[in-house]
């Protein structure tokens, strides 16, 4: 009923009355209004509040924990190491996690297209092969890493032994500088599966008969891929650029527990920041860090939308 | 001669010949995403001895051990723990965005386009921003080392990205629906759980699977928050904690333990993902549809 009434005098009520004409649709917002408060902009400010001060976990009082207020966690990331910061090491950090990311995105969106296409006919059997590329995607994350990095152990490696036997000598993996980024993009590619089932479903959102109506102007396969599968598909690239780089660049999981062979090689950003907090115990240092990434990542995701012009979400209903 | 040339550029032939390039591309895909599946399950029934010698691409005899091992009181616990986190959080993922999404859809009031602009803010946030001060939050309200950061954040909402999904779902149900039950006297709730939520069952299917695999594989809210008490590890953390840091200092765990778990880990996954391909593409084909 709230509904009907709360339509027919729109913008006239004082703010209370209006509180009490729309509280059906209010109640509906209060649990997400909750975790919201709750779990995102009171933690943002919480961690602002540390990234300003200097933290003390040994201190006897949790309110004497924080103390010095001013800019000296940024200044350190901006410090060269010789004068006790870490730009340094930030910087290499920055420099590992964007070469890792730009690469594996373009990667990963390029090949995982490609599967879709090849996928995405409607021959008998294709279905049954949707499943089997997208099995390593359900590779539980730990046990993932753990056996690439079985797989990939320079001595007695499934792959080394394979490389062997046809007469490539041996590869140094993780246990090389340079070959750390070739390896973590090989690996990178069993998980191609993921994206091609989303593109697979964009895929069959678009009309047959755009297809059949080019067909009739003697289209050929190029033709069609270029002027309709790629454009009817691009809010789907919208989308995985967006996340991918929002979740490229905080890359932690995947990466954590090879520190002890790749060394410097995996110390991404949020490896730092995690190790900084749970290891170092310096939270507010980590929270500066934290918030550093999170500058670079706004400004990113704001490029990205204010050149989406070309992303096209079909017919207005 | 010539007729055979005739022969092999006949359209039947043409179609023949590209069939069977096709099928040999994806027979080659496949031995390719099989290989990881392949060293994952060889290994987990690698003997013991072979692990510490030689190991060959397919082992001397089948060790069962690094399974039997496993069926122990203390793994059984955190296999209750995680299936615990798990089915709290496919509930909580479907009441929370479902409620959420259908305020937003369904329900009219002031300052709704304003809700749905802050909520679609929050994706955008990385969680690293907000992953040291939630460890702080949940220490003060003495939630660390319990289970309790691992479920109850997605009750309240059920995560952005989860609410679009099912607001866009909801966009395709008519507006007809409801306000016929209007007109019977039926409470916007009562058209919630009475007519939306039935017909929105899809959408809902793809939430609770993809919460189930994401909380069953996760191991960094796990190793932040309960890593200290033992009681209420999940597999994922135990993986972690029992096997890739011992093995690098101890050499005690071997491949096949791990492998082992990963193997068992990865069973329900596979499961869940053929018996609902149909309906997490669905899911999926719903990101794509203007908001």
């Amino acid at each position: 009923m709230a509904k009907v009434t709360s339509l027919k005098a729109k913008g006239t009520r004082s703010f209370w009355k209006q509180l009490w004409f729309d509280y059906a649709g209010i109640l509906y917002m209060i649990p997400v209004i909750i975790g919201i408060v709750g779990f995102t902009i009171v933690p943002m400010l919480t961690s602002l509040n540390y990234a300003f001060h200097d933290y003390n976990p040994y201190a006897r009082d949790a309110s004497e924990q924080l103390s010095n207020f001013g800019l000296q966690n940024f200044e350190r990331i901006f410090t060269s190491g010789e004068k006790g910061g870490s730009f340094e090491s930030v910087m290499y950090s920055l420099y590992v996690t964007f070469r890792y990311s730009i690469l594996n995105i373009l990667i990963g969106i390029v090949g995982s297209y490609m599967l879709a296409l090849f996928l995405n006919q409607n021959t008998k059997g294709v279905k049954a092969f949707r499943v089997i590329y997208y099995l390593p995607v359900l590779i539980p994350g730990v046990a993932g890493t753990l056996l690439w990095k079985d797989i990939t152990a320079v001595k007695g490696g499934y792959l080394n032994m394979i490389f062997e036997a046809v007469g490539l000598g041996t590869y140094t993996f993780y246990e090389a500088k340079e070959t750390v980024l070739p390896t973590l993009l090989f690996i990178g590619l069993f998980s191609l599966g993921g994206s091609t089932i989303m593109w697979l479903a964009q895929m069959k959102n678009v009309p047959t008969e755009m297809y059949e109506s080019a067909e009739l102007d003697g289209a050929n396969y190029f033709q069609k891929l270029f002027f309709i599968t790629i454009p009817m598909t691009t809010s789907m690239l919208f989308y995985m650029l967006i996340t991918s780089a929002i979740g490229g660049l905080q890359a932690f999981g995947n990466v954590y527990p090879l520190r002890d062979v790749a060394g410097k090689e995996v110390e991404f950003i949020v490896v730092q920041i995690y190790e900084s907090a749970y290891v170092g115990g310096d939270l507010s240092y980590a929270c500066a860090l934290s918030w550093f990434l999170f500058v670079i990542i706004g400004i990113l995701t704001a490029f990205v939308f204010k050149t989406s012009k070309w992303v096209y979400y079909g017919e207005e209903a | 001669m010539n007729k055979f040339l005739e022969v092999m550029t006949s359209a039947k032939v043409k179609r023949g010949a590209f069939l069977g390039v096709k099928w040999f591309f994806l027979l080659l895909l496949s031995v390719f995403f099989l290989f990881p599946i392949y060293a994952l399950v060889i290994n987990s029934f690698m003997p013991d001895e072979q692990l510490l010698g030689v190991k060959t691409l397919w082992p001397n005899y089948f060790y069962f051990g690094a399974y039997t091992k496993m069926f122990n009181a203390e793994y059984l616990g955190y296999l209750k723990n995680t299936l615990f986190v798990c089915v709290m959080n496919m509930l909580g993922v479907c009441v929370g965005a479902s409620l959420c999404a259908y305020g937003l859809s369904k329900v009219r009031f002031k300052g709704k386009s304003v809700m749905f602009a802050i909520i679609m803010a929050t994706v955008l946030l990385p969680g690293t921003v907000t992953s040291i001060p939630l460890f702080i939050i949940y220490n003060q309200l003495n939630w660390t080392g319990t289970l309790l950061p691992l479920w109850v954040p997605i009750w309240l909402g059920g995560g952005a990205m989860n609410i679009f999904l099912v607001r866009q779902f909801m966009k395709g149900i008519p507006n007809s629906y409801s306000e016929a039950a209007i007109l019977d006297g039926a409470s916007s709730f009562h058209i919630y759980y009475a007519i939306i939520l039935p017909l929105i069952r899809p959408i809902l299917i793809y939430l609770a699977v993809t919460n189930f695999f994401g909380c069953w594989n996760d191991y960094t809210g796990p190793l932040m928050y309960v890593a200290d008490n033992k009681e209420s590890w999940t597999l994922s953390l135990a993986l972690y904690k029992d096997f890739a840091i011992k093995q690098s200092t101890t050499n005690n765990n071997l491949a096949n333990s791990q492998m082992a778990v990963g193997v068992l880990m990865m069973v329900p996954c596979v499961i869940l993902f053929a018996f609902f391909q149909k309906e997490l593409m669905e899911g999926i084909a719903a990101i794509g549809i203007k908001g």
